[in-house]
């Protein structure tokens, strides 16, 4: 049966700066609570894996998109079936989805913009299939191809379309050029109010710390766009607290958590940009709100999302070295941990990046979530090597 | 440097002669390439290189390209090289050896001298490694690349072994059939670009139905097989010829290679000829060859009676390529490639074929290899295992890598297969 979307709800009151703060690092961190009160929202959830999915579709339709994500730990449902190379985000969020962790969601939408990703809809799919999926929601694969063509391009709109059918079949009303124009509207604001995080971050010195900045850009996963651009600017009134100190990029595999800003932070150093879809990247340019929205939409994902299907590697780059070309960062760290199969192709060419601008570089290879002593050693020597003034 | 793998011992006629025209093939190969600059195409094995037999242009597959390297006891030297260039942890060995071969210089060691440059490397996007690995491929020889999207599917139609080959049109789904048939005209513009050859739908059709015929008398390589009271062949040599004679897909010499490996098949059928005539336990070997461990698979011959009567191929040459309905036959080509990977890997569909498979092989055993340093040829695993034990199929999972003989640790696997054998298979055999 088909869920009904109801309206959006207004965001409630303006907390202090403090308190909204608290309030979105809570969400970021603790993700059964982001889960739980996107539940308590009262609208149908619709789950979404990574950053590559349509959320705004979502909205359009009067759901709740939420990030469906997971750290490392214990996934004794999902290791029957998954093989333990997975992503440990990969393999929470599968083994969160045999047991029902997420809650009931309407929809759980998975792009086929990575190989696991890719994965994971086959796994759930079969566990269905073979009677070991009670929990597992109705699934829809979001086939975003990998090459930029305009064969793929076109593919990826009328594939856009099915979702959009999909959606509205959830939501038991057609799915309005207005709807999807609100939805634009929502999500760029949104844009504006990460883009003044991100402008505290380019201050020199910064007027975040990594470890926050990466806890409140993340939060906004896990919330209404409009909920959440109110909180993240309750947050900012507070003027911002200098972070002295090295400045440093990451780059690398994706960090859905903030055990590598810590450890730069404990070595003296902070992190101002990351070069991922939790981090600096999570915004990118606004959606254009003049033309065809459906298409403006999917060109937004299809163009401007960071993923693993970006190609050419000068294209994957491309936002990375021009970071470096601004001049105001000190060192890079370039994540390739030992679960990952990809970002360690990009390694020597980073690195070559790098060089030739003229910017310290190291790679971290272990597991930041669960960094060892040996791995905070590596980035507080590098982070001390850098002579910040 | 590895000494190099000691090789399966061969029984067949045909295995001497697909090894000795895959001789003379790299032979002309080198001598057109290098003599003549003629052009040649390096493509992943999920890519239709039909098309580029049809152009007359070598192919040189990157899996058997990777399978020379590792069978000459080079893998280890590469897989240094390639730490020492910066490419380290546990990146895809399996597709990435070639490319270490072109980025390491192995000076006078290197295999046939190694690869010259192409005029097109081209790939599918079925994992993510594979757009790192042939771009890195495609600068270091300054050669075009060609990318094969790879879509995804929503409906999932089981048998596909079956219900493809003549049915393929409505087996899948329409837009992703529509976008493969698209992309391989792209393919085909710019293999006629970077090679200078001309395609001609004409000659494609003639390829694909020589290609027919050869995967026919795989079909019924297959069935002898099955059916034969004792296995008349050792499968993996069976594996090893029929793999090589499939890069040569859409020739002649294809054709009447493989006439005759069904000829001397039945041949050992009708003379009541066992590959191990103390065969009592009837194993299934599940993923890639170990290249670089060819005796492995006798070893449990003596010992147990147990032989390995089962790979991928030839069956999977039946199942996957035979293509009816040739009137497109560009499209025909394409509807081979929609899913190609993911039949032989992910579920539902690989499980459902290798439990098809075990019943009708009567199958005791199956051993399967679990690559953890290349995971397209690893994920899907534990369902396949699972399918196979709800089949009623003892299964052993082998986590070890195909071309890296580092993983690979002959006293774990020993204790491993004389307790699989011992405890589970020759029970159950009983």
């Amino acid at each position: 049966m088909p869920a009904q979307f109801p309206d959006v709800a207004a965001p409630g009151p303006a907390p202090d700066a403090s308190t909204a703060r608290s309030q979105l690092r809570d969400l970021y961190s603790r993700l059964d609570v982001a889960a739980a009160q996107a539940h308590s929202s009262g609208l149908p959830v619709v789950g979404v894996l990574g950053n590559t999915v349509p959320v705004e579709l979502i909205r359009a339709a009067g759901g709740f998109p939420l990030t469906l994500t997971g750290r490392a730990g214990p996934t004794p449902e999902g290791d029957r079936w998954m093989e333990p190379f997975f992503e440990p985000e990969v393999r929470a969020v599968f083994d969160g989805l045999l047991t029902g962790r997420f809650g009931p969601l309407a929809l759980c939408v998975i792009p086929r913009t990575s190989d696991q990703y890719f994965k994971l809809f086959l796994y759930l799919t079969e566990v269905q299939r073979i009677g070991h999926g009670a929990q597992v929601p109705p699934l829809h694969l979001y086939d975003l191809l990998h090459t930029r063509t305009q064969r793929s391009r076109s593919y990826g709109i009328e594939r856009t379309r099915e979702l959009l059918a999909r959606l509205a079949q959830c939501a038991g009303r057609p799915i309005t050029d207005d709807d999807l124009g609100q939805a634009i509207v929502e999500s760029n604001r949104r844009h504006v109010a990460r883009g003044a995080l991100l402008a505290r971050r380019g201050n020199s010195p910064a007027l975040e710390s990594g470890t926050d900045a990466l806890m409140l850009l993340g939060a906004g996963r896990f919330m209404l766009p409009d909920h959440y651009s109110a909180r993240l600017l309750d947050a900012l009134a507070d003027g911002g607290r200098e972070c002295p100190g090295p400045r440093l990029l990451v780059r690398g595999f994706p960090l859905n958590h903030t055990g590598l800003h810590a450890a730069v932070e404990a070595a003296g150093g902070v992190v101002v940009a990351e070069d991922d879809p939790w981090g600096s990247r999570s915004t990118g340019h606004p959606i254009d709100q003049d033309g065809d929205a459906l298409l403006a939409i999917f060109d937004k994902y299809f163009r401007d999302e960071p993923s693993a299907r970006v190609h050419p590697d000068s294209l994957r780059r491309q936002w990375y070295t021009q970071r470096l070309a601004t001049g105001d960062i000190d060192g890079v760290i370039v994540y390739a941990p030992d679960f990952d199969d990809l970002a360690g192709w990009d390694v020597p060419g980073d690195l070559a990046v790098a060089r030739e601008l003229g910017v310290p570089a190291t790679v971290l290879r272990g597991d930041a979530e669960r960094i060892t002593d040996k791995g905070s050693s590596q980035i507080a020597v590098f982070v001390q090597g850098l002579g910040h003034d | 440097m590895t000494e190099p793998a000691k090789p399966i011992d061969k029984q067949l006629d045909a295995s001497r002669a697909a090894a000795a025209h895959q001789k003379q093939w790299f032979a002309q190969l080198r001598q057109d390439v290098f003599e003549d600059g003629a052009p040649y195409v390096i493509a992943n094995v999920d890519t239709p290189a039909d098309v580029f037999q049809s152009m007359d242009v070598p192919v040189v597959p990157n899996q058997w390209w990777s399978a020379v390297v590792a069978s000459r006891g080079m893998a280890d030297f590469y897989f240094d090289g390639l730490k020492a260039l910066g490419y380290e942890g546990k990146l895809c060995r399996y597709c990435s050896t070639g490319l270490a071969s072109t980025l390491v210089d192995a000076g006078d060691r290197a295999p046939w001298g190694g690869l010259p440059r192409p005029a097109m490397l081209v790939t599918r996007l079925a994992c993510d490694c594979m757009q790192r690995v042939f771009s890195l491929w495609a600068k270091a020889f300054d050669a075009p690349l060609f990318l094969f999207d790879s879509t995804g599917a929503s409906d999932f139609q089981l048998r596909w072994w079956s219900d493809c080959r003549a049915n393929w049109e409505s087996f899948h789904q329409t837009h992703r059939l529509d976008h493969m048939t698209a992309q391989l005209h792209d393919m085909i513009a710019l293999g006629e670009e970077a090679t200078g050859r001309a395609f001609d739908t004409g000659r494609l059709r003639s390829v694909l139905e020589l290609t027919n015929a050869q995967q026919e008398y795989y079909d019924q390589i297959r069935t002898l097989v099955a059916t034969a009271p004792q296995s008349p062949i050792r499968i993996m040599e069976a594996q090893g010829t029929s793999m090589l004679a499939q890069w040569h897909r859409g020739t002649a010499w294809a054709v009447d290679h493989a006439r005759a490996f069904r000829d001397e098949v039945a041949d050992r059928v009708q003379r009541g000829i066992a590959a191990c005539p103390d065969e009592r336990l009837r194993l299934m070997w599940v993923g890639a060859g170990l290249w670089h461990k060819g005796g492995f698979y006798q070893r449990w011959e003596q010992s147990h009676g147990a032989v390995f009567t089962w790979a991928e191929y030839p069956a999977f040459g039946a199942d996957a390529y035979l293509r009816y309905g040739l009137e497109d036959p560009v499209r025909a080509l394409a509807s081979r490639y929609v899913a190609i990977r993911e039949w032989l890997h992910d579920p539902p569909w690989a499980g459902a074929w290798y439990a098809e498979e075990a019943r009708r092989n009567r199958i005791h055993g199956a051993v399967v290899l679990v690559p953890t340093n290349s995971r397209p040829s690893s994920t899907g695993s534990l369902f396949i295992a699972h399918a196979l034990e709800s089949a009623g199929i003892p299964t052993l999972m082998l986590w070890a890598d195909m071309v890296d003989p580092a993983s690979w640790d002959d006293r774990s696997i020993d204790a491993q297969m004389l307790d699989f054998l011992e405890r589970r298979v020759a029970p159950k055999a009983r």
